[in-house]
This record gives C-alpha cells, structure tokens and sequence, in this order.
C-alpha cells in the first residue's frame, strides 16, 4: 500500500488510524485536507528493537507536525513514546490530565535511590517535554469542562468528556499523601504509600480514573476515543454532561466510532454509556476498535467480547495478541479479512475512514481483525433463541 | 484606666484590628512552641522587672523545656493587662500549635515533642481563656475550636474573601489560606465550576483544599512552580523592594536569553545572591500562592500562606533535598558573613529565622552558631544524619544538645545513645574493636536517662534500654514478661507490645543471645504473631 493510499490527500475524508500492536496503543487522527494536519492521541511505547509505531507511521503519513497531542493518562503503554512524538513532530498544543508537576518531584526521588533506572528515566523525559511545552504555554491539564479544541479550516470539534474533577481530586489527594510521608519520621507508613513513595510501585494510584476521553464531530461524524476510562468514572461522567439541559450528553450518543477503553477490560464496560452509545443506531452501524494490551492479558476480556457482540456492532481488533482472535471467536465473533488487507511494516492497526457524504469505511493491517456477529434474530426466531 | 477585654476569635490570616499590637505567628514547624516562647517573652517582659527575670529565663539556651514554660506561665499570668488600652499581642494561625498525630500510628518515637507541643498549646489556651488576646485562625480546625473557650468560637468572626456569591456556601469550611486559590480557578481560569467544587467538598474539605492547591499549581509555568517550591524557604511576611526575604528580584528572567538577561544574571552571580524573577512573583501573587498581608502600621507585606508553604515546602523537599538544604544554608551565611555583631543586632524574630535556615541547611557548625537561644531544632539535623547511616556525627549533635542546651531533652539523651550504639555495632561488623566498659557505661546511661526524663513509661525506651542491656550480657527475662504484663492494660497494647518486645528481642540477637530470644518469643508467640508493630519494626 503506498502512501497516497494511506492518507488520500483530499478535503473529503477524515481518517483515524487505531495503532495497538501489544506496545501500547495510539489513535492518529488524520483531518480533512491536503496539509496532512493532525491528531495523535497516546503514543504506544517502544517495541523491543526501540521503535515507536505512532512515530512510524506518521513519517509514512508523511506528517511533519501535530496539531494537538493528547496524552489520555500517565500509565507507561499510553505515554511511552510521548518523548520522541514530542521531539520529532513538535505538536502545537498537548492536552494532559496528570499532576506531571507533582509526579515530577517523585520521579525524582525514585531516581536518587535507583539512578539508572529505565522505566524511571522515561517517565523523567516525558516529563521534561511536557515541562518544556508548558513554559511556552503549549499545554493544557484537561478535564470534563476543558474548552474544545477546534481545527480550522475542517471544523473539526475536539472535545473531553473525562475525567471528571472529582476523581481528578481523588487522585491528588492520594499523590499529596504520598508527597507527605517524605517528611514523616514514621516508621510505619501505609505499604502502598511507602511502596509508592519508594518507588517499585507502578506511580501514582490507578491513573486510569485520571484518563480522558474524547469527542470528535466533523460533520455529522461522531468518534468516542475512550482511553482507559473505567465504569466508576463513566457514571461520574454521564451524570455530569446531564448537568444544565444536559444537551452535552449527545457527545456520548449516535457514535460512528467508540475506541473502546482499557482495552476491552471488563472493569471499562459499562452498560449506560452502551446505551447511550448505540441510540438510535442501526445494526452494524457502529465500528469498535480494540487495542488487546499483550500476550498475558487476556484482553479484550470475554464478557466485554460477548457484551459487543450482544449490541451488534463491528468489532475490530488491532493485534492477535493473548489469544484475542480465538476468544473472540468463542464468542461467536466471525472473523472476516477485509477485503484489502494493508501492509505496512510491522503496524498493528485499524484504519477507520469517514466521508463527507456520511458513508464510512474500514480496513484492517494483516496483523489485525475485522468480525462480524450473527445477525439480529428476528422477533419470531427470537422466541426460539438461544436454542 | 480601661479593663481588658476578652480575647476575640477572627478566622482570617490579618485584621486591621491587628496593626500596632505585637504579632506572633505559629508555622506549623517544630520550633513553635521554643521560638514562640522566646518572642512571646521578649515581646511582654519589658513592663516589669520581675517579668524582665521571667523572660530572661526563657532566653536562656541552657534552660530546660520544663522551666521555660514555667516561666512563660508566669509572663503571661503576670502581665499587665489593666494598663493595656488593646489586645496583650496577636496570635496567628493558632490551629497550627495543636499536635497531631500521623495518621494511622501511636508512635513513642516523637512522642515527647508531642508532649511539648501539647503543653505550650495549653498554656496559651489557658492566656486566651483569660482575655486580651486576638486570635486569629486562617485555617480553622475542628481539634482546636473544641478545645478554645466556647463563647469565643461561637463569637469568632468569618471572613470570606471570594467575590462570586454562589461559591460562598460550599467554601465556608475552606481556610482563608486557600480561598484566594479557589477564587483565581473559579473566576480567573473557570476550571472549576461551582458544582465541581460543591461535589468534591462533600467529600471533605482537606480533599478540596488539596486538589485546589494542586491544581492551581499544575496550571502554573514550571518556571513560576519553581519560583514557589523555592520562595517557600520564607516563614514569615517579606517586604518586597527589590528583594523579598534574602532573594534578590530580578526584573527580567536569567534564563530569558537576552542581553539584558545574561546581564542580570551575571550581576546576580557577582553578588552571589539567590535570585527570584519579579514576573515569577506576580504569577504567584495573581493565583493565591502569595497573598499580602498588613503585619505593621509601616506597610503591607507579603507571605506565603502556611497551607501554602507546606504544600510547596513538601514538594521542593521531595524533589531535591540538597537544593533545598542549599537554598536555606545560602540564606543563613548571607547573614552570618556580616559578621556577629550584625547577626546579634538583627531583630529577635529575624536571629531565629537564620537559626531555622541553618537548621534546614543541614550545617551542624551553622546551626550551632546561630542556637542563641534553644537547641532543640538541632534533633532535625541529627536525625536526618542518623537516618543516613552517619551515627557518630548524629551522637555528637544529640550530645551538644543534652550538654549544652536542654538536658532534659529525654529525645535527645534516647538517641544520644541510640547512636553511639548503632555506631559501635557498625565498627564491630566491620572487623573493629568490641565496645569497651566505657562506651558501654555511656550508652546505658544514656537511655537510662532518657527512660528518666521521659515523664510516662515508653515502651521504646524502656525496650532499648532492655534490650541493651541484654546484648551486655545481663539476664532480662524476668523483666521483660513484667513488662509485656504491664502493657495488658495499655490504651495502646499491641503498639507498646509490639514496639517493646521488637527492641528487646533486637538486644538478644545483636548479644547472640538467639536462644533466649526464641523462648521469650514461644512464651509470648499468641501477643506477638500478627503484631503489625512487632513484624514492622526493625530497631535499625
């Protein structure tokens, strides 16, 4: 597949590019319009030969630059290749949701007990870039509320729905505790904290309830690139967008697209959010890319496989890893190739494409999967379902 | 000739009432209750002669913590009130004296600084109960309004300084300290909405002003966060003209990289001063991080809250401790290299400033030198160099304090020779000589008297002392099962337990006794499996 074919350059189209080959995940989205002006949403991490497959693909893309860059929270498959994004594709605007000012500091402890290690020294650079964009006004801490982000001349409308402050709260306040037993002559501090404070635990607690999730709208596309957020914070968030005539929760309803979160954990599936999702929409109408995480993790977990299959949308797994395909298929998913499968070296990823006309495409890397379900029985046959 | 009034409660960080009458604020930090009680006494005594020897007494290096206050009792008893037209002085942010202890432990380790802490806190409860004292609380407590007169607290005054009137509910609990805060994200920035901060406040109001502080931090420049993390060296009101502190402000920012700033920047390196860019200061004032205050007739003031200081003291400590201790050693010498007569002429208040630098400096020359008055801060010094393993320098610290300032210190005395005993084991593992008669007879009366000076049993003393003794050599079982008894009836029997038997037991192991150790251990086996205390603690 040549470049042309990857990022047709025409005002007609918008593209998103669903990137999840094991190495963390990263949505590129790719707007209207031939200056190949774009999005990037997470940064996949380093596979083991030290490539970054988010950067790879945008030189393949042929992009020189990042419009906005959204790091959706700080766990290390979402933010590790953020350096070399940051370094090499100097994005105009970075939306965050963590306390990077404040993991600063502990980073820094951490580094003075273990100097050379690597899993803190990435997080230091990441830090360093983020830093270096907010002294020049270049970022942003992003919650519910944020102001959108708009891209001219598409009219693209980029807009967070999560996190919600009061779990952004949650989060500092177990960080501020943290940053307190430093100067705490204790003996006996809580084991998470000390473990925290110390640094073998992962940092920070549970940033997933940190994670942002976006809304796109171009036209009348709907996209829904969910992070990592969690069920405790889907609730939060629908009663929020509630608020006032609650008109801001049709960014959660009639979605074309729903990057489904944390991996197709089960902890991420949540009901309400599904059934605002899928108002009004057809059969097959809504394309679900998944990211699985890697060959451990049984991810997506098979109660959300079976959750999708139950609401008839179309499943779409980057990567074969931890036995994604067969699960799914025990799930009575049908994989089916697509009818061009892409080839780009080494990329895991689903390629989304939405037109002006409101028609929608998608197409799968050999790596990836396309699957369709059973169809709907019919009210009669339903009487008869599930024998 | 007019009678004194009662004491009156304000909930704000300054009152107009305040101008004029002597100020004392309390930080929150470990020197409150000596530095205070040396200002307090300084600042009352000059009305009589007998009061001028009561103060005198206070001032003293050498006078035990027992006597100051005795004397401080006295001051504050005898001063008189009658010819005084106002208040006797004001006491600022007085919910930052009440002790409290850290979350989740019954800790004996600090508990006699507790114990001081406590007792400086009642005695100025008691000033307050008397009258004439302004009492002024930007961050009130619900310990400490429980614990103030009653009539005052229900007559105590609020005042909110937050011009949105829908915020005005869900912030009446949020100190003063923070409001400002609030106020910049609410209006200045809109990232918070009125509901947000309605919701999170329903979760308590320690989690909102956390998520206030840090928030607003993380919307600032890390250039200006870093102007904060290091401005909150500063205790109390500065001035700014030209400096602020012992920071020289510079009009354009060193790192700007132009001619002019390269020029500063070369200027600020000649003078060898520590430098803070003005724009950095206004950031900081614009958000609520520094916030003016009228501390004198002569002008308006500046400061960083205590909330405020607090939170970014911690966060510049975790980051880098040596910056830290470098910054405040810079502040000191700055002082001191003017030599003794100009330190010696500096205002009381502004001598114990530099002795709190020197402290916070880790330089024990410095903070000696400039220990005119107490010594107690020196305990900070020496247990940050006993916690890094330098057991024989952190002795030589707790022993200038025992023989040159307080010797009642039972703190001091339990690691005076905690140390020299950690010292000695370290020279024994490493192929050195045993400890000698002497050195054991120092170790022993060491914790002998700390277990003496400490006013209530210990358990970790009594457990050190024991299980000292027992590495000598000497039999302990008999005492130790009448202790373990003793502590049945203990409010916190698992912790003294736990604490006792860990250092006893430790004792054994380091005598090679591990024989007697494991039969005191199968006797007590059901008190002590489990016992979080025990498992936990290593008397390292």
């Amino acid at each position: 597949m040549t470049n042309e074919q990857l990022a047709p350059p025409d005002g007609d189209r918008l593209i998103i590019y669903v990137l999840g080959s094991g190495y963390g995940e990263s949505q590129v989205v790719l707007f209207p319009g031939p200056e190949r002006r774009c999005m990037v949403v997470d940064s996949c991490r380093k596979t083991r030969r030290g490539k970054n497959l988010t950067a790879s693909l945008l030189r393949k893309l042929e992009v020189k630059k990042i419009d906005l860059l959204v790091l959706t929270h700080s766990d290390e498959d979402h933010i590790g290749g953020a350096p070399e994004l940051i370094d090499d594709f100097n994005p105009d605007l970075l939306w965050h949701s963590d306390f990077v000012g404040t993991m600063r500091g502990l980073v820094a402890k951490w580094l003075r007990a273990k100097p050379g290690n690597k899993r803190y020294l990435e997080l230091q650079s990441t830090i360093e870039r983020i830093e270096w964009l907010a002294e020049r006004d270049r970022t942003d801490l992003v919650h519910w509320n944020t102001r959108p982000w708009e891209h001219q001349p598409s009219g693209c409308i980029v807009q967070a729905v999560a996190p919600p402050h009061s779990l952004s709260a949650t989060r500092a306040f177990g960080l501020d505790n943290i940053v307190r037993l430093n100067e705490t002559k204790n003996w006996i501090i809580p084991d998470e904290g000390q473990r925290t404070l110390n640094g073998p635990q992962s940092p920070g607690d549970h940033p997933n309830s940190l994670s942002i999730a976006l809304s796109i709208q171009w036209l009348s596309h709907r996209i829904l690139l969910c992070g990592d957020v969690e069920t405790p914070q889907w609730k939060s968030v629908i009663t929020k967008l509630r608020r006032g005539d609650g008109h801001r929760l049709d960014l959660l309803r009639e979605l074309d697209v729903v990057k489904i979160a944390h991996h197709g954990s089960n902890d991420a599936f949540c009901d309400e959010a599904w059934r605002l999702h899928l108002e009004n929409k057809q059969d097959g109408e809504v394309i679900v890319p998944v990211t699985p995480f890697n060959q451990k993790a049984k991810l997506p977990d098979d109660v959300t496989l079976e959750n999708l299959r139950e609401r008839y949308v179309r499943l779409a797994i980057t990567t074969d890893v931890g036995g994604a395909f067969d699960r799914a298929k025990s799930s009575q998913w049908e994989l089916i190739t697509a009818s061009a499968p892409m080839c780009i070296d080494g990329q895991c990823m689903v390629v989304v494409t939405l037109h002006r006309d409101g028609s929608r495409s998608i197409q799968a890397t050999r790596d990836a999967g396309l699957f369709s379900c059973p169809p709907r029985p019919s009210p009669v046959e339903y009487l008869f379902w599930p024998n | 000739m007019s009678t004194m009034s009662s004491s009156r409660i304000v909930n704000a960080g300054w009152v107009p009432d305040a101008v004029g009458i002597p100020i004392f604020r309390a930080f929150g930090d470990m020197d409150d209750p000596l530095r205070l009680t040396v200002l307090i006494a300084d600042c009352l005594a000059h009305e009589s002669r007998q009061l001028r020897e009561d103060a005198e007494a206070c001032k003293q290096p050498g006078t035990t913590w027992a006597e100051r206050l005795y004397h401080l009792k006295r001051i504050l008893q005898r001063v008189p009130r009658a010819s005084m037209r106002r208040y006797v002085g004001a006491i600022v942010d007085f919910d930052a004296l009440h002790t409290r202890r850290p979350k989740g432990a019954k800790l004996w380790r600090d508990r006699d600084l507790r114990r001081q802490r406590r007792e400086f806190f009642d005695c100025l409860c008691n000033a307050i109960d008397a009258g004439g004292w302004l009492v002024l609380r930007p961050n009130v407590t619900d310990e400490v309004s429980a614990e103030l007169p009653d009539g005052l607290v229900r007559a105590s005054v609020n005042i909110a300084p937050i011009a949105k009137k829908g915020i005005d509910c869900s912030i009446r609990k949020i100190s003063s300290d923070v409001r400002p805060v609030l106020s910049w994200l609410v209006e200045e920035r809109k990232v918070l909405d009125v509901e947000d901060v309605e919701e999170i406040s329903r979760e308590g109001t320690a989690k909102l002003e956390t998520y206030i502080l840090m928030l607003a931090y993380e919307l600032l420049k890390p250039s200006v966060r870093a102007a904060g993390r290091r401005l909150s060296v500063l205790r109390g009101p500065q001035e700014r003209n030209g400096s602020m502190g012992g920071f020289v402000v510079l009009p354009v920012d060193p790192a700007a990289n132009t001619d002019e700033s390269w020029q500063m920047a070369d200027a600020a390196d000649r003078l060898g001063a520590l430098g803070v860019v003005s724009s950095a200061i206004d950031t900081l004032q614009a958000c609520g991080f520094i916030q003016h205050v009228q501390s004198s007739e002569d002008g308006a003031f500046i400061h960083i809250p205590r909330r405020i200081r607090t939170f970014l003291r911690r966060l510049a400590r975790i980051e880098s401790p040596t910056a830290w201790s470098s910054d405040n050693g810079r502040l000191a010498r700055d002082v001191l290299e003017q030599g003794e007569p100009y330190f010696q002429k500096l205002p009381l208040a502004a001598q114990l400033e530099v002795h709190q630098y020197a402290i916070q400096s880790d330089d024990v020359e410095m903070a000696k030198r400039t220990a005119k008055y107490y010594g107690t801060d020196l305990r900070e010094i020496a247990y940050r160099l006993s916690r890094e393993g330098r057991f024989a320098d952190a002795a030589n610290v707790y022993r200038a304090i025992v023989e040159q300032f307080d010797a009642s210190d039972a703190y001091a005395w339990e690691y005076f020779g905690f140390n020299l005993a950690r010292e000695a084991d370290r020279r024994s593992s490493q192929g050195g000589t045993e400890l000698t008669d002497d050195q054991r007879q120092q170790i022993r009366e060491a914790y002998c008297r700390a277990v003496a000076e400490e006013k209530t049993d210990n358990p970790l003393y009594s457990g050190r002392l024991l299980g000292f003794r027992a590495q000598c050599g000497e039999y302990v079982n008999v005492e130790f099962d009448e202790r373990m008894f003793s502590y049945q009836n203990s409010r916190w029997k698992d912790t003294a337990r736990g604490y006792f038997a860990r250092t006893v037991f430790d004792g054994l192991i380091r005598g090679g006794r591990h024989g007697e150790r494991d039969e005191l251990f199968n006797l007590w086996r059901r008190e002590l499996q489990g016992n979080r205390f025990f498992e936990a603690v290593h008397d390292e």
